[in-house]
């Protein structure tokens, strides 16, 4: 656990470094200077890597492809002629040089980022959706078939636990003190409270979206951004979908982690954009949202977390598909890309 | 007995419209004997059928018994049918799979049955000379051997009315004889009789006498 | 003599060509055979998991982590096997959160037993101080204590209640026979006091033709319950955290695992029945059209001599049900000849275990086969009936000719 700790010291320490010599804040309302790598999963089975300065794009294989809406979700059949997932990376966490990668099967990838290194460790979940760092410098990877999360020991590359928590989970933040976790439920569209000392959920907030994903604590930790792009709205009968109709709303929706409750909501509907998962600045300033655009890109957007403007929109996939050749086969033929891991040091 | 008045039926040859009975007129008391004379395709068929209610006319009246019988519902109808008219057809219309015996109870299938009918039934058979026969099936018996079957089947259920078509078609002159002299026998206890034939000693056997061409009916 | 009637006629309609009669009934009956089938092993297959891990009474089985493919396949399909791991696991376990109580067993192979019984089977040594599975049988055969040279047999072994079995030299008292479960763990295992296998296997130097070499600071497994607010799930990711070497199998995942080889075979049967069936329900509907064309001209007859269009209909909907249901007897009965033959070659084919199914169950399901049966039958026939009552007689009769 003390090795955890010191990793999670390390990293924090170098984000704050980072934060002080690598992002040089614009003015409102233009795209910030930020310095980092951001690493981001997709169901093609590999993640893309951006460079934040440079704007230059590269990739990691991790696995083969696989879809989220293929197979079942809380028991729920989205997409009934999507083939069970095979693959497809879905969340990620930097710990050291070495990236978790939570897939779409449930198994857990570490990729070592200087050796490229890959290697499997083995069945740990059935479907996972976000893979964040959090207390005790463990992994908690949120699974969408069963409801767990899952808590990821590094130091042992073990699972540690298994949190009942809700149908479909799918993004996790703690407030300060670790003393409630915030976890996203995809299906019911709400974010369950946990009293982290017992681990039991305390209260839940409904009504942040229809088909939401991953969540994060901001860095001041008194937010918790969740992205619900409500692709479908889940009922009795089972997910109708939402995109197609184009009904839906997608947002980032703003829970105030000190009352427990909505705070607000950023619309993204306009912009086209699906949002799925986010990473904040170490300062916090700015929120990097990606999102999917269910056409043949999937996109990052640049928020001010203080006026919730749109700064900037960045392409993540097309550039490298089209360089390489790459024809989307699965998800309708557009690349869906999920969650998002900032190395603010590199 | 039988009053058939201004009766029509036309059916369409593609696009040619025929007048299979035309404007026909005809009264046949209770106990009489008629026949009707005609070529095939005269339509003698036809009038048979509209006469004892297997084909609905286009236009026209038929009465039997005092019943307007096509103002009956489909269902009463074959009720009607079952208690007040038999047919007798040119073919021989045994059911392959029925014992003599069983051909001829076949009308109690479909109406009430009273006591007795097994036994009048067998008196039947025995009066169209197939005593011995009356376990055997269909296709164990001549030509002529299923047509006097089924002419004991048309008496089961005591019909008021014989409606028969060409009854001794393609029989032996002895058959013919033979069937003739049965129909005279029911005719006798009071069985109205219409006979549609291009037989003419068939034909004469009648007391009133009927031709038929191109739909239209003539009394001879 | 009684009245000639409906169903006399169907019956004698039925006979008029056999092949045609026979090829209807027999594509019903293989319909009605793969859903009798298929029913009956998904079924009993289910029914001696459910049976067997009741009876076993552990949440979770705690395994050496080498030995998971072992156990696993000691658990579902009996196949004997031995794995040991270091009895300070005991305490490990018992220490992780959510466990609630622990109890070791040892398993020692029956195929050195020196006399009397070779099988495959498996001796089982359990603990009574903790022990909560064996004991929750004891009471069904009102034992008070449970002897240090008492056994209790599994269905398979075949010996009763008052006899002495001997292992590696050492007799032991028939106390009790467990009932069927299916699982051939639990049916073809003998249980005894751990205390006793260890003597046993100390003994078996000088007793037996092959002596064993289990020591007490060995065991091959923790049965575990868990605590009310757990899941076996969870506790079972615990124990493989907090215990080196070990493999935690929840007993819903044993459950869970051969359910997904079920279902693969139940979708596979699903597939080839459904099939089948819409096949039988064509061919019946379009043998059923071909004999109203060719009775034309004596539905014609009937109608001239007072049949009603409803009699026409119901004929041939009375033949169609007695001709399917007769093909659905056909099949559950070559179902059943089937799946009661094939009983071993199932359960070593799929491995799994098989435990038949309650009477009242086998009844519902013969009635549910037959009646899909008669439904078939009256569905496809429905058109063909429908056309058969609309015919005018006139017409019927003309056509017919």
């Amino acid at each position: 656990m003390k090795k955890q700790g010191f990793y999670a010291s390390v990293v924090t320490m170098a984000a704050s470094a980072v934060l002080c010599a690598g992002v040089a804040v614009s003015a409102a309302g233009e795209m910030p200077k930020l310095k980092g790598t951001a690493y981001i999963a997709g169901h093609g089975g590999h993640l893309a890597v951006l460079n934040l300065a440079s704007g230059d794009l590269d990739r990691i294989v991790v696995t083969g492809a696989g879809g989220e809406i293929a197979g079942q979700i809380a028991g729920l059949t989205l997409d009934p002629s999507a083939k069970e997932a095979g693959g497809g990376t879905h969340g990620q966490a930097l710990v050291g040089r070495n990236l978790y990668v939570g897939l779409l099967n449930g198994k857990m990838m570490k990729y070592n980022l200087d050796t490229a290194e890959l290697k499997d460790l083995g069945q740990v979940g059935k479907k996972f959706c976000g893979t964040v760092m959090g207390p005790g410098g463990n992994l908690y990877c949120e699974d969408m078939a069963d409801g767990h999360v899952y808590v990821f020991d590094p130091s042992k590359d073990k699972a540690a636990d298994s949190i009942p928590v809700g149908m479909a989970v799918c993004g996790i933040g703690f407030d300060k003190g670790d003393k409630h976790a915030f976890v996203s439920d995809m299906v019911q569209g709400k974010v369950f409270v946990l009293d982290w000392s017992t681990k039991k959920v305390i209260k839940d907030i409904p009504g942040v979206g229809t088909f939401i994903h991953q969540g994060r604590m901001n860095p001041a930790k008194t937010e918790f951004w969740v992205t619900a792009a409500n692709e479908f709205t889940v009922e009795a009968t089972g997910p109708v979908p939402n995109s197609v109709a184009g009904k839906g709303k997608a947002e980032v929706v703003i829970i105030d982690v000190e009352k427990q409750e909505i705070k607000s909501r950023i619309d993204l509907t306009e912009d086209g954009a699906f949002s799925h998962d986010l990473a904040f600045t170490p300062d916090g300033k700015y929120a990097l949202v990606t999102c999917r655009t269910y056409a043949n890109d999937s996109v990052m957007l640049t928020i001010d977390t203080a006026s919730h403007e749109v700064l900037g929109e960045t392409s993540l996939c097309l550039a490298c598909h089209e360089a390489a050749g790459i024809q989307v086969t699965i998800d309708q033929g557009s690349p869906l890309l999920c969650g998002i891991e900032v190395d603010w040091a590199k | 007995m039988i009053d058939i008045a201004g009766l029509t039926k036309t059916y369409m040859d593609g696009d040619q419209k025929i007048t299979a009975v035309d404007n026909v007129t005809l009264s046949v008391a209770q106990g009489e004997f008629v026949s009707i004379i005609g070529h095939s395709g005269s339509g003698k068929t036809t009038l048979l059928s509209l006469a004892g209610g297997l084909t609905k006319p286009d236009s026209g009246r038929v009465v039997i018994d005092q019943t307007d019988i096509w103002s009956l519902p489909d269902d009463a109808l074959s009720e009607f049918r079952n208690k007040n008219v038999n047919f007798i057809f040119q073919f021989a219309s045994l059911v392959p799979t029925l014992t003599v015996f069983e051909n001829v109870m076949l009308p109690s299938a479909f109406g009430s049955c009273c006591e007795g009918l097994d036994e009048y039934a067998k008196s039947l058979i025995e009066m169209v000379g197939l005593a011995d026969k009356m376990k055997s099936y269909p296709s164990r018996l001549s030509g002529g051997q299923q047509r006097r079957v089924a002419i004991a089947r048309a008496f089961v259920n005591s019909p008021k009315v014989i409606l028969a078509d060409e009854p001794t078609g393609d029989l032996d002159e002895a058959t013919e004889a033979e069937i003739l002299d049965i129909f005279r026998k029911k005719n006798a206890d009071g069985v109205t009789f219409l006979i549609v034939t291009h037989n003419q000693s068939l034909a004469s056997a009648a007391r009133k006498r009927y031709a038929m061409t191109g739909g239209i009916l003539k009394e001879l | 003599m009684k009245k000639l009637g409906l169903f006399y006629l169907a019956v004698r309609n039925i006979r008029r060509k056999l092949f045609r009669t026979v090829s209807i009934m027999m594509s019903v009956a293989v319909v009605a055979g793969t859903l009798f089938s298929a029913t009956m092993v998904i079924y009993s297959v289910k029914r001696s998991i459910a049976v067997g891990t009741e009876r076993l009474g552990a949440d979770i089985l705690v395994v050496p982590a080498d030995a998971e493919t072992k156990a696993r396949g000691v658990l579902v399909s009996g196949e004997p096997s031995t794995f040991y791991m270091d009895r300070s696991v005991l305490d490990k376990v018992k220490a992780v959160e959510g466990v609630a109580q622990v109890s070791p067993q040892v398993f020692i192979e029956s195929s050195s037993f020196s006399c009397c019984y070779v099988g495959n089977a498996m001796l089982v040594g359990f603990d009574p101080q903790t022990d909560f599975s064996v004991k929750s049988w004891l009471a069904d055969f009102s034992i008070k204590e449970f002897g240090p040279d008492d056994i209790i047999a599994g269905r398979g072994i075949p010996t009763m209640v008052g006899r002495t079995l001997k292992f590696y030299g050492h007799d032991f008292n028939v106390v009790g026979v467990l009932a069927q479960t299916g699982m051939t763990f639990l049916d073809s295992s003998a249980f005894i006091r751990m205390d006793a296998a260890y003597r046993m296997a100390e003994e078996s130097a000088k007793k037996a033709v092959k002596p064993i070499t289990v020591t007490p600071d060995q065991i091959s497994a923790v049965l575990v319950k868990v605590a009310p607010d757990y899941t076996p799930q969870r506790v079972a990711v615990k124990i493989n955290y907090a215990v080196d070497g070990v493999k935690s199998i929840p007993s819903d995942e044993v459950i869970a695992t051969v359910k997904d080889q079920l279902s693969k075979l139940l979708t596979y049967l699903l597939t080839i029945g459904g099939i089948v069936w819409v096949m039988a329900l064509l061919l019946i509907a379009v043998v059923f059209s071909m004999i109203v064309n060719e009775r034309q001209r004596e539905i014609g007859l009937f109608r001239a001599m007072g049949a009603k269009k409803g009699f026409m209909f119901k004929l041939l909907v009375t033949e169609a049900a007695l001709l399917t249901t007769a093909g659905g007897v056909v099949g559950v009965a070559l179902g059943g000849i089937m799946v009661f033959s094939f009983k071993n070659l199932i359960t070593t084919q799929l491995k799994v275990p098989y435990l038949w199914p309650s009477t009242a169950f086998i009844v519902e399901l013969l009635a549910g086969c037959i009646l899909v049966s008669l439904v078939t039958g009256v569905l496809a026939v429905l058109y063909p009936a429908a056309l058969s009552a609309r015919m005018e007689p006139y017409n019927a009769i003309r056509k017919g000719e």
